[in-house]
C-alpha cells in the first residue's frame, strides 16, 4: 500500500467517525498496537455498552466499533506497521477536523 | 414519571431546544467537551434540534478539510444522517413562511437598534443568525449558543449558554 493510499484510508475512516474524541481514539489505537485489531475491536464493542462509562467516551467507542467493523477487510490485510500508520493518519484527520473550526 | 431533564452543569430546562451553528461545529469537529456535553444531554432525555441554516453553514467549514472535497462533504452528510438516525439530532427545522417572516422582523429590529455591519460575510452571518433565532422563536424553543452578544437582545428568545468550555481558537 502506498503512502497516498494509507492517507486516503485514514481520512475515510476519520470521516465516518461520529462523536469521536481524539483522546479516546488515541487510547484505542494504543490498545491496537498492544493487543491487535481483533481484540481492540472486541474491546470497543464491550466499552460501547459499559454502564460504567460516561456517555461521551461511550459514544466514541460506539463510533469506533461501527466504523472499524465496516473497514475490517481492508484493515486486516495490512501489516502491523501499515495498520499503525493508517490509524495515525486517521488521528491526523480527526485533529485537522478539530482545528478547522470555521462556521 | 420521568422528572425534568437535568443538563450537565445542573441546569433544569426544557427538554427540547435548538442549538446554534457553533455548537454543531464543536460536536462535528470532535471537541471532547462538546461531545461529552451533547451525549449527556441526549442520555438525559433531551431533544437536540438543529436549523437547516446551521447545516448549510457547516458546508463552508467542512469544505476546508484535507482530502477530496466531494468526499469530505459526503462524509459530513453521512455523519449528520447518522446523528439523525441515532437521535443525537432529534429534528432539523427547515425554513418556512412563518420563520422567514419572523427573521425579517428581527432583522428590521436589529437595523433600528444597531448599525448593521457593512462587510458581506458579516451581513450573511447576521441573516443566518436571524433565521436561527426566528426558528427558535416560532417553535417556542430555547436557543443554546455561546453567542450571547448577537442573540441576547432579542425579546422573547430564551438564550442559554451550553455548560461546556468551548476551546480557545489559536
Amino acid at each position: 500500500m502506498t503512502t497516498d493510499e494509507k492517507v486516503e484510508l485514514g481520512q475515510k475512516i476519520a470521516g465516518k467517525l461520529v462523536g469521536i474524541t481524539s483522546s479516546e481514539w488515541s487510547k484505542w489505537c494504543l490498545y491496537v498496537t498492544q493487543h491487535g485489531l481483533k481484540k481492540a475491536t472486541q474491546f470497543a464493542q464491550i466499552m460501547q455498552r459499559s454502564v460504567w462509562l460516561r456517555p461521551g467516551p461511550k459514544q466514541s467507542y460506539r463510533a469506533i466499533s461501527q466504523v472499524i467493523s465496516s473497514f475490517r477487510g481492508e484493515l486486516e490485510s495490512l501489516s502491523d506497521k501499515e495498520l499503525a500508520e493508517v490509524l495515525g493518519y486517521a488521528r491526523q484527520a480527526i485533529v485537522a477536523r478539530r482545528a478547522t473550526s470555521v462556521e | 414519571m420521568r422528572g425534568k431533564p437535568l443538563l450537565p452543569g445542573g441546569q433544569h430546562l426544557s427538554n427540547e431546544f435548538l442549538i446554534d451553528s457553533m455548537v454543531l461545529m464543536h460536536y462535528d469537529n470532535a471537541h471532547d467537551e462538546c461531545i461529552s456535553w451533547w451525549e449527556e444531554v441526549v442520555s438525559n432525555g433531551c431533544k437536540v434540534c438543529v436549523s437547516i441554516i446551521s447545516l448549510m453553514e457547516r458546508y463552508k467549514g467542512v469544505a476546508g478539510l484535507p482530502g477530496p472535497r466531494d468526499d469530505t462533504l459526503r462524509q459530513f452528510e453521512d455523519r449528520i444522517a447518522q446523528m439523525r438516525n441515532t437521535r443525537k439530532i432529534h429534528h432539523v427545522f427547515f425554513i418556512n413562511r412563518r420563520i422567514s417572516a419572523k427573521a425579517g422582523e428581527l432583522l428590521r429590529d436589529y437595523c433600528l437598534r444597531y448599525t448593521p455591519p457593512q462587510e458581506r460575510c458579516r451581513v450573511e452571518a447576521l441573516i443566518c443568525d436571524m433565521l436561527i433565532a426566528a426558528t427558535a422563536l416560532v417553535n417556542g424553543l430555547p436557543l443554546y449558543t455561546f453567542n450571547q452578544r448577537d442573540f441576547g437582545w432579542i425579546t422573547g428568545l430564551q438564550v442559554v449558554e451550553p455548560s461546556y468550555e468551548p476551546e480557545k481558537q489559536s
